[in-house]
């Protein structure tokens, strides 16, 4: 699963990032609110939110994707 | 049409809710639709069932909820599954977590139109006016548009999936990520019954009744 630790790398990265450009920033899920840094440490403890978190990413991938396919298809006359 | 707003405001989430709802007032003033507010103070059990008795087409919540029911300014629920014949035949139009789950189906089972989400409900603060938009979309398709309910349900996925898109292309990735949850989670439960697109399917098949069910069961043990 070395793919997942990357993109897991990643997103704990972009969270440093966040943090220190939108001290501010929260998550809330819910009634829960999450501050960055509160997000990077649940994201080390709490396997169903990372697997939530990776699964939306993934869906997200997805429709990038979809949507890169279709650009193409209307660009080109082909859909 | 006469319509009810509930909108709680007792703890940062709902503060936020609480302004998202301020448009939706907005649009039921520009579509003329007749709206009582029930805010803060007066988003508790008691006074939503004193304006559901004097009579609503469309109930309104802007809060937390949870599978079984919508919560109000006092942490008690103001609909839940012991009172939510108070909502039967109406439209139901939510932003609360979860209650589409339960608390949406039996709605739908007593001829009521709700739209609502199944899931745990997330938005980020770099992102306000993007998930505002996205929860308050389907309002506009549905009471401003009159469009049915399973082409609002398309249209407001068009949208998460748009703005999710303009997200991901400004760096605000955990906000997209969870505009591409809320958008796999919104439902439209159809009073019409569930049909292919709208979100009913699956309530479609929990709408069998389970007297049928079981008797099925018992005849193919039987055989």
């Amino acid at each position: 699963m070395g793919d997942e630790k990357v993109l897991k790398a990643a997103v704990l990265r972009y969270l440093e990032a966040k943090e220190k450009a939108e001290p501010d920033w929260k998550l809330f899920l819910g009634k829960e609110s999450l501050t960055a840094s509160q997000l990077r440490e649940r994201l080390n403890k709490d396997k169903k939110l990372w697997k939530e978190i990776r699964q939306w990413a993934d869906a997200l991938a997805v429709d990038m994707f979809n949507e890169g396919s279709k650009k193409i298809e209307s660009d080109s006359g082909t859909s | 049409m006469k319509a009810i707003l509930v909108r709680p405001n007792f703890d940062d989430a709902t503060r936020y809710t609480f302004a998202f709802a301020e448009e939706i007032l907005e649009r039921c003033r520009q579509a003329e639709i007749d709206v009582v507010e029930l805010a803060e103070g007066e988003a508790v059990k008691s006074r939503v069932e004193e304006e559901l008795k004097k009579g609503a087409d469309l109930f309104i919540f802007y809060d937390h909820g949870d599978e079984d029911c919508l919560v109000g300014q006092d942490g008690q629920p103001v609909i839940d599954l012991s009172n939510c014949n108070w909502l039967a035949g109406k439209d139901v139009y939510t932003l609360a977590c979860l209650s589409a789950k339960k608390l949406g189906v039996e709605v739908w089972r007593q001829k009521g139109k709700y739209w609502g989400y199944t899931e745990v409900v997330g938005f980020t603060t770099d992102a306000l006016p993007e998930f505002k938009r996205s929860f308050n979309c389907g309002f506009t398709y549905l009471f401003i548009e009159r469009v049915p309910h399973g082409t609002a349900l398309d249209k407001a996925r068009e949208t998460f999936d748009k703005l999710a898109t303009a997200l991901v292309s400004e760096g605000k990735i955990m906000a997209a990520i969870y505009m591409r949850k809320n958008r796999e989670s919104l439902v439209a439960y159809n009073a019409e019954g569930p049909t292919s697109g709208n979100g009913g399917c699956l309530l479609g098949l929990l709408k069998l009744p389970f007297q049928y069910v079981a008797a099925r069961l018992k005849e193919t043990r039987l055989k």
